[in-house]
């Protein structure tokens, strides 16, 4: 599935916050890698905007469900070690 | 039901045509819908869309009293995208009624957006279909409208 709402944001089918919010609400915290490692540099740019400007006290969205503040920690750490563990290999 | 939906049941093409999606846009152009640049239209490839939506443009998630802005609302290439359901390409007034309502309120919203203080909860209340008069309510009005016109010119020629 994520490969394919990769391919629909490549398109343009669907916007970055549209696909992070996406991958962040199908997410398991204890592995987020399973979905975080399937997906481009700048849906994990947009996945840390993302939780940048979220508000664990409310957020509200147009449609469909809200990633929950679990959900958008792990994520959060799992992309801060990725950028360290790439800028201790450059 | 969930709110306003439109009165009009479409009919299928009569000769069982399915449009492409770039068809879709020129068939509703020609009935009339105001159709701006920044719009952009996909196909709902992967059957995200239930029986109940028919098209769907960006999803917008923000902290309880954020601003959206246009900007929340463009994909990579600067457009608004929206997905239709694939069903609705086997009717003309489908199309029409579909992309009409979504481009009313588009253009309903883009001033707004532009103005850059329309809150999340100002942004739902335009598009929810449980709040009467807003700009859902009247794109599904003008919709049926537009339907009612095809099936006039369709009966006089």
């Amino acid at each position: 599935m994520i490969p394919e709402l990769v391919e629909m944001y490549e398109t343009g089918a669907v916007t970055a916050h549209h696909l992070a919010a996406q991958c962040l609400q199908m997410l398991d915290p204890a592995e987020p890698e399973l979905v975080l490692a399937q997906l481009p540099d700048d849906i994990l740019a947009a996945i840390e905007d993302f939780a940048d400007g979220y508000d664990p006290k409310g957020m509200k969205t147009n449609y469909g469900v809200i990633p929950a503040q679990d959900q958008v920690i792990a994520a959060t750490k799992w992309i801060r070690k990725k950028d360290a563990t790439l800028a201790r290999s450059n | 039901m969930f709110g306003h939906s439109p009165k009009s049941n479409w009919n299928d093409n009569p000769d069982g045509t399915i449009r492409s999606v770039s068809e879709a846009v020129e068939i509703a152009k020609a009935c009339g819908v105001d159709i701006p640049d920044v719009a952009a239209f996909f196909m709902d490839e992967l059957g995200l869309l239930d029986a109940n939506t028919t098209a769907r443009g960006p999803k917008v998630t923000k902290p309880a009293g954020g601003i959206v802005v246009l900007e929340d609302l463009l994909n990579k290439f600067g457009q608004v995208p929206f997905i239709l359901r694939r069903d609705i390409l086997r009717s003309d007034e489908a199309i029409v009624a579909v992309i009409a309502h979504e481009m009313h309120e588009l253009n309903g919203l883009i001033p707004l957006l532009r103005e850059g203080q329309l809150t999340i909860e100002q942004f739902n209340g335009h598009t929810s279909a449980t709040n009467p008069g807003n700009l859902h309510y009247e794109a599904w009005d003008i919709a049926d409208e537009l339907v009612e016109e095809m099936r006039r010119k369709d009966n006089d020629s």
